[in-house]
């Protein structure tokens, strides 16, 4: 039987966040931008869905006249990326016990 | 509408664990040290002994000890200048716990050189430069290979232990001797691994 991956974590965009949130203490929206492969607009709807579920907080301040938006993840959103992982892990451990 | 497409991105296991993959190469490039703050040190630090080093070598005259004062002062403020610059630059979009583990190694060490000249002060009511001089070699070469293995860079690990080493040859020879020892000490474990991994920077 598979664990259910949970749906928050299982979408291209949130993960890639918060695989990029747990390497890093805190990372602004510009630095997400960067290096995740979609739009402005789509990154700040996937980070509130992220914050709804409690996965990662959000600051938003100002720098000089330019929006700041600093990223940080949570306990909840770390505990919830473990399961996500050993759920996957689980996944492919019996697609290589079926292939043999 | 709009939600609804930007809810449909879900995707299968293959893909998450490409995703997973993908991340951890942004996290680990971003890790690897460029070695300009190496260079940068190693050449500050060279310059300053091994001009103290041909000092006094040479009678000392009021000019001369003025222009040697000027000339380290400039150095360092050139030093910490570029160091803070670089660092807040670079720590811009993203703080990471490695870079935050690297500044409490470096400024503690700096806090304990202070510290060791404090405590010399006290015991021995005058500051023995033959003395100082290795013990903080000895610092330095704890922070080197520190650094070495949080960045996993074997190269600055050894250069550490080289780094030890001499502050132990050094401790046997004169000062004048020391700072000629310290000045190579830099060279091996400082510039020489900073131009190698700015020279791999790209890979």
């Amino acid at each position: 039987m598979f664990t259910d991956l949970d749906s928050i974590l299982h979408s291209q965009v949130r993960l890639a966040i918060m695989s990029l949130l747990l390497s890093v203490k805190t990372a602004e929206f510009s630095f997400l931008l960067e290096n995740i492969n979609t739009t402005k607009g789509n990154l700040s709807f996937q980070l509130t869905k992220l914050k709804e579920a409690d996965y990662i907080e959000i600051k938003k301040s100002f720098k000089g006249n330019y929006p700041l938006t600093i990223c940080e993840v949570t306990q909840k959103g770390i505990d919830a990326y473990e399961v996500y992982v050993i759920a996957i892990n689980e996944y492919f451990k019996e697609f290589r016990n079926n292939k043999k | 509408m709009e939600t609804e497409r930007r809810d449909l991105d879900s995707f299968d296991e293959n893909q998450s664990l490409k995703v997973i993959k993908e991340m951890i190469q942004v996290s680990q490039k971003r890790l690897k040290n460029n070695g300009i703050l190496f260079i940068l040190w190693g050449w500050v630090s060279f310059l300053i002994y091994l001009f103290e080093f041909f000092v006094k070598s040479i009678p000392h005259t009021y000019q001369v000890t003025m222009f040697k004062a000027y000339i380290t002062i400039a150095l360092m403020i050139f030093g910490i200048a570029f160091t803070l610059i670089y660092l807040i630059r670079k720590s811009r979009k993203a703080t990471t716990y490695i870079g935050i583990a690297l500044r409490y190694i470096w400024v503690s060490m700096c806090i304990c050189m202070v510290l060791i000249n404090l405590i010399q002060f006290n015991v021995l009511h005058k500051i023995t430069f033959e003395l100082q001089l290795p013990i903080y070699m000895v610092l330095v070469s704890f922070a080197l290979v520190a650094t070495g293995a949080i960045l996993r860079y074997k190269m600055i690990i050894a250069g550490g232990i080289i780094f030890g080493l001499m502050a132990y040859f050094a401790s046997f020879f004169s000062l004048q001797q020391q700072l000629l020892i310290e000045s190579i000490a830099w060279v091996i474990a400082f510039i020489i691994p900073g131009h190698v991994l700015y020279t791999k920077r790209k890979d």
